[in-house]
């Protein structure tokens, strides 16, 4: 499966990655706020979107409006540490299909690639 | 945590050495509590009785507990209470120290009043403390009566505990001035119901160590990356303590974190949390 993986904070992209690809032999491409996710997105059609919510130029909800403009079907998991009510609500609105409390567990992570990959 | 805030107040009132202090922190782990310094503690047995059994266990294969049992000096109940108090932090503590011979047991006994009595920690508070509960014993820290600081501060301190270093207390909170002039500084406000303004600094040394920890990484240079790890901290404290308010009703919501060097205070209302660590000392800002 081919994952995006968005966060302005380096340490949490390279965790994630190292985490994603000690679960399975997925393709893992980066991006570093709102915007540039939208043209890694269009450029590389990933199967699956992890998107922060805080990050500068664009922010997360930003970028699945995007996102959801060049692909109606992307499926987008919400990744914060901010895990509101309303957060969560904002983010489901703007179309992403499930939202990530951090720090990230394995297991929790796990059981997300599960469903989206037999989807995929 | 009671270890931590007591082993301050020791070395504080020059009760015991730095190195002494730190040679504790290296043994606790592997103490191990002996039942009768327990059973004193609960006031069970006296030094005497103690001895006496001490001495039948070295020509008697037997436990401790069962010669107090059958020299009808326990009942079962009162074993089974001690038994249950073996992890006693407190007491844990208190071994090490009479066990490397840095103080008597009674001397420990004295300095443990004094403390309860300079800290104006009530018996209530101390038996939380003792007992790993740590809100009043940081509400007592705090020159402050803003509720929701306080549990901010709180969230903050059991963050550093659950991701950087469980050796750290904190002293008395203090209203910042002009003077006070920060190397490194990260910060981030909070915005909507309540509006803080939330920072942390440390000297070069200590962020390197910090930001070693949290990631998991070899860090050895403080430059963009460790920047990075310290900035992704706050933002997932200040996240942690955003969703804590929310499921209390307050809506919050979070702006970008920044990094700032030689940072001056030029806010009225800001105050300074000391944070002591075994990496050094950590200061966590609040405005309000």
């Amino acid at each position: 499966m081919k994952i995006l993986i968005c966060d302005d904070s380096l340490m949490i992209r390279r965790q994630f990655k190292n985490m994603i690809l000690e679960i399975g032999n997925h393709d893992v491409i980066e991006a570093v706020n709102g915007e540039n996710a939208i043209a890694v997105y269009k450029e590389n059609k990933p199967d699956l979107v992890y998107m922060d919510i805080i990050m500068p130029v664009l922010n997360g909800i930003g970028a699945i409006n995007g996102i959801i403009e060049i692909d109606k079907n992307a499926k987008v998991i919400m990744l914060s540490s901010v895990g509101t009510k309303e957060n969560l609500s904002e983010a489901l609105k703007a179309g992403a299909v499930d939202f990530i409390q951090k720090p990230v567990e394995m297991e929790i992570l796990k059981r997300t690639l599960d469903k989206f990959y037999k989807e995929a | 945590m009671f270890t931590q805030f007591f082993g301050q107040f020791l070395l504080n009132n020059e009760f015991i050495t730095s190195d002494e202090l730190k040679n504790v922190f290296k043994n606790i782990k592997n103490t191990r509590l002996k039942l009768g310094m327990i059973a004193m503690n609960e006031g069970f047995l006296d030094a005497k009785q103690v001895t006496k059994i001490n001495n039948l266990q070295k020509t008697q294969d037997k436990r401790f507990g069962d010669i107090a049992i059958e020299e009808k000096y326990l009942n079962n109940n009162q074993l089974e209470i001690i038994l249950k108090k073996q992890q006693s932090e407190h007491l844990v503590l208190a071994q090490t120290i009479v066990d490397l011979g840095y103080m008597s047991m009674d001397e420990f006994a004295e300095v443990l009043n004094l403390y309860k009595l300079k800290t104006g920690i009530s018996d209530d508070s101390f038996e939380e403390l003792k007992g790993g509960k740590i809100d009043d014993v940081i509400y007592s820290m705090l020159k402050f009566d803003d509720r929701i600081i306080r549990e901010y501060v709180t969230l903050f301190y059991k963050n550093i505990v659950r991701f950087i270093t469980s050796e750290v207390y904190i002293s008395e909170s203090f209203k910042l001035t002009e003077e006070n002039i920060y190397n490194f500084v990260f910060e981030q406000e909070i915005l909507g119901e309540k509006q803080i303004y939330t920072a942390y600094t440390g000297e070069e040394n200590v962020l390197i160590q910090f930001s070693e920890i949290y990631s998991g990484e070899k860090i050895e240079r403080f430059d963009e990356f460790s920047i990075d790890i310290c900035k992704e901290f706050l933002n997932l404290h200040n996240g942690l303590f955003t969703v804590n308010m929310s499921n209390k009703g307050m809506t919050l919501n979070l702006k970008i974190q920044n990094f700032k060097e030689n940072y001056l205070a030029n806010c009225g209302n800001l105050y300074c949390i000391p944070f002591h660590t075994n990496l050094g000392n950590i200061d966590l800002i609040v405005g309000f």
